[in-house]
C-alpha cells in the first residue's frame, strides 16, 4: 500500500513544500527513508516506531520505504516525524483514506505519541497560503504563530491520536482564531528614557536625525561620557513597527527558535548588542547549513556595536557588504541562503586605547603607535558608510546637574521621528526602499534637489574638507532626512550644514 | 555446551508448536551462517533464534545476540527466502531465550519482531 502527505521544510527564512511517500509492502522487515534526509530525519525512523506503538496502533512489520520528495534538496529538522506516522498508518490502512492535497501536516513527535512544536512555523504558513493550500494541522504549542496569517485554517494538535481521529473524522478540531489586534499590540513599557541622559543634546539630535532617516552613528568619545547610554536608548525614539516588517522579524527569530510562544508576532524593534570577541560567522550568519546572524537578528532594529575598535578587523570588514544592500547571501557547499539583514549601525568607540585622547581635562597616555594602531583597525570603507559620525564629549558639572537642557522625553521624540517617516513612506511608495538612507544614486538626484545657495555651500565644504564622491551622497541623504524632521519640501541652507557637520570624521584628525 | 544448545532449541520448537505455529524447518544453514528454527503462523514466517544460557553471570541470553549475529541472520534468512521461492507472505525476527535454573523449570522468553533491517 503507498500513501501520500504534503508537509514541509526550511530553506533558510523560506518554506518549500515536501510531498511525503510510503510504501508498506511485504519483505524483511525494514524502515528506510530516502530523498536526502539530514541526521534529525534519520533520527525520526525511532521516534515514529515507538510514537505509532505507544500510542496503542500499530507498527507494521513489513517493508517500509519513505521518499521525500523534491528529492534533490536537503531536508532537515524534525518537523517530517508526524506526515511520517500519520503516512505508515495511512498506508497500513489504520487510517481511513483522506484527500491528502487539503492538508499540510508538520510536528516533531515524543516517543510516547505527543507532538512537540517545531521551527519556522510563520514561514510554513505563508507557504501554505501562497500554495493555496488551507488546512494546516501544526502542533498546538505552534498554533498562535500559525494563526498570524489569515485566510487558511490552522487545527492545533497535541498528539497522534488525535490527529488520526481528525482524519478519521471520528473528532472535530476547529480552526483557531486569533485576535490579530491583541498581539500586533504595541507594548510601550521601557523602562528607559531618553531624558535619562543629561546633556549631549547634539547627540541627541544627531540620533534623532539617524532614526528618523535610519542613517548607520558612529559615537566617538571618552569613557564615561554617554554613549551606551544614548545607544541603549535608540529603540524607544524608533517608530513603531509596521505589520509587514513585524512578520519578517517574526521570520527569523521564528527559524532560530526564538519567538516566544504565547505572543508569538514580534512588535519591538530589536535591539542587538553582540559583544566585542564575536566571530564572522556569529555576526553575519553561517554554519554548515546557513543560519541567521546577529545582523540578521538586528534586521529592521538597531545593531548595537560597543567597543568597534575592539572587534575582529574581519568581522568588521564583512558588515560591509550587508550594510549596502540589506541583505546578506551566506554561500557554503550545501547550499547558499539569503537572509534579510536591514539594520541601523549604531557604533561607538573611544578615541584612543586610554580613551582620553583630545580630552580637555585629562591627559591622555597613548603612544603615538598605539593610536595609529587603534585607528586603523576602523577602515576607511566601513566608515563611509557610516552616516552620521558624533563626538561625545566629557560632560562638566555643570550640564551634568542642569535640569532645563532636556526637555525632550522619548515620546516626544518619537513623534517627531513618526511624522518623518511617514514623509518617506509616501516618498518612496512603490520604489522597493523605505526610508532615506536606503537611496541610490538616481533616488538621490531626483529628491534630494538642493537652491544654488546650498550648491555654494557644499561646493566651498567639498574643497575644504575634501571630501570623498560618497560622502558627498551621504550628505545630501542627511539633508534630505534634517528637511523631513522640520517638515520642508525643500533642502535648504541650514539643512545642509547641519548635515555636514554630522561628517565630522571627514574632517578632523578624531579617529 | 553444544547440549545446553541442543537442548534449548528442542524446548523452543515445542514452545513454538504448543502456541501454534508451524515448524517449516531447523538448523538452516547456509555457507555464511545458520538459523536454528523457521516456524509459521498467520502468513508469517518466523525466524528464530535460540538462546540458552545456565547462569545469568554472562547477562542475560537475549544479549548475546550481537549486531553481526543479526545481519548473518537476516542473510541467510535472505537465502532462504529466494532458494524456497517464498512469496507475499510476512517476515518477522524472533528471539526465544531460555534461562536453565537448576532447581525449579526452565523459564522461556519469546522476543516477537526483536529485529529489522
Amino acid at each position: 500500500m503507498i500513501s501520500k502527505l504534503l508537509s514541509t521544510a526550511l530553506f533558510g527564512v523560506e518554506a518549500f513544500l515536501v510531498e511525503v511517500e510510503i510504501d508498506v509492502s511485504n519483505g524483511l522487515p525494514s524502515f528506510n527513508i530516502v530523498g536526502l534526509p539530514d541526521t534529525a530525519v534519520q533520527e525520526s525512523k525511532e521516534r515514529v516506531r515507538a510514537a505509532i506503538k505507544n500510542a496503542e496502533y500499530q507498527f507494521p512489520m513489513q517493508r517500509i520505504t519513505v521518499n521525500l520528495a523534491p528529492a534533490d534538496v536537503k531536508k532537515e529538522g524534525p518537523a517530517l516525524d508526524l506526515p511520517i506516522a500519520i503516512g505508515i498508518l495511512s498506508a497500513n490502512n489504520q487510517l481511513k483514506s483522506f484527500s491528502y492535497k487539503k492538508y499540510i501536516t508538520i510536528g516533531e513527535l515524543s516517543l510516547n505519541g505527543q507532538i512537540r512544536p517545531v521551527n519556522g512555523i510563520l514561514s510554513i504558513a505563508l507557504m501554505a497560503k501562497k500554495m493555496g493550500i488551507n488546512n494546516l494541522i501544526v502542533p498546538e504549542d505552534n498554533a498562535m504563530e500559525a494563526g498570524i496569517v489569515d485566510g487558511i485554517n490552522i487545527f492545533p494538535v497535541s498528539n497522534l491520536r488525535e490527529v488520526v481521529k481528525f482524519l478519521n473524522q471520528e473528532i472535530d478540531i476547529s480552526p483557531i482564531i486569533i485576535d490579530k489586534k491583541e498581539i500586533i499590540k504595541n507594548i510601550d513599557d521601557y523602562q528607559i528614557d531618553f531624558t535619562d541622559v543629561k546633556g549631549q543634546n547634539h547627540a541627541k539630535r544627531a540620533i534623532e536625525v539617524a532614526a528618523a532617516g535610519s542613517h548607520n552613528v558612529i559615537m566617538i568619545g571618552p569613557p564615561g561620557s554617554g554613549k551606551t547610554m544614548l545607544a541603549k536608548r535608540i529603540p524607544t525614539i524608533l517608530p513603531s513597527l509596521s505589520i509587514r516588517e513585524s512578520i519578517e522579524i517574526t521570520r527569523l527569530y521564528s527559524v532560530s527558535n526564538l519567538s516566544n510562544r504565547n505572543y508569538p508576532l514580534i512588535t519591538r524593534r530589536p535591539f542587538r548588542s553582540p559583544h566585542h570577541t564575536i566571530s564572522n560567522i556569529g555576526l553575519i550568519g553561517g554554519g554548515r547549513i546557513p543560519k541567521p546572524g546577529e545582523i540578521s537578528m538586528a534586521h529592521n532594529g538597531v545593531l548595537f556595536l560597543d567597543e568597534l575598535p575592539e572587534f575582529n578587523r574581519s568581522a568588521l570588514e564583512s558588515l560591509r557588504q550587508p550594510l549596502e544592500s540589506g541583505k546578506v547571501t551566506i554561500s557554503r557547499t550545501l547550499r547558499s541562503v539569503t537572509y534579510l539583514s536591514n539594520f541601523m549601525l549604531v557604533a561607538a568607540a573611544n578615541p584612543c586605547p586610554c580613551g582620553f585622547f583630545g580630552d580637555p581635562v585629562k591627559q591622555c597616555t597613548c603612544t603615538a603607535y598605539q593610536i595609529r594602531k587603534y585607528k586603523s583597525k576602523i577602515s576607511g570603507p566601513l566608515l563611509d558608510r557610516i552616516d552620521i559620525q558624533i563626538e561625545i564629549p566629557r560632560l562638566d558639572y555643570r550640564e551634568l546637574t542642569n535640569r532645563n537642557g532636556n526637555r525632550d522625553n522619548s515620546s516626544i521624540i518619537r513623534y517627531r521621528v513618526e511624522k518623518a517617516k511617514k514623509i518617506q513612506q509616501v516618498r518612496f511608495k512603490n520604489k522597493n526602499i523605505y526610508c532615506n538612507s536606503q537611496m541610490n544614486r538616481r533616488n538621490i538626484e531626483r529628491y534630494c534637489k538642493i537652491t544654488n545657495d546650498g550648491q555654494n555651500l557644499l561646493n566651498k565644504a567639498m574643497d575644504k574638507l575634501k571630501l570623498s564622491a560618497r560622502a558627498y551622497d551621504k550628505i545630501l541623504k542627511l539633508a534630505r532626512t534634517i528637511a523631513d524632521l522640520s517638515q520642508s519640501e525643500d533642502i535648504n541652507v541650514s539643512h545642509l550644514s547641519e548635515a555636514i557637520q554630522y561628517r565630522s570624521l571627514d574632517r578632523e584628525d578624531l579617529l | 555446551m553444544s547440549n545446553i544448545g541442543k537442548i534449548g532449541e528442542e524446548i523452543a520448537a515445542q514452545y513454538l508448536i504448543k502456541n501454534g505455529y508451524n515448524i517449516l524447518d531447523k538448523n538452516i544453514s547456509a555457507p555464511f551462517g545458520e538459523i536454528d528454527i523457521i516456524a509459521e503462523k498467520n502468513n508469517c514466517i518466523c525466524f528464530v533464534e535460540v538462546k540458552s544460557r545456565k547462569t545469568e553471570i554472562y547477562g542475560l541470553p537475549e544479549e548475546a545476540i550481537t549486531k553481526m549475529k543479526k545481519n548473518k541472520i537476516i542473510k541467510v534468512a535472505q537465502f532462504y527466502i529466494k532458494k524456497k521461492h517464498i512469496k507475499e507472505k510476512l517476515f518477522r525476527f524472533d528471539v526465544i531465550s531460555i534461562y536453565f535454573n537448576k532447581n525449579t523449570r526452565q523459564k522461556i522468553r519469546h522476543i516477537k519482531n526483536a529485529f529489522s533491517q
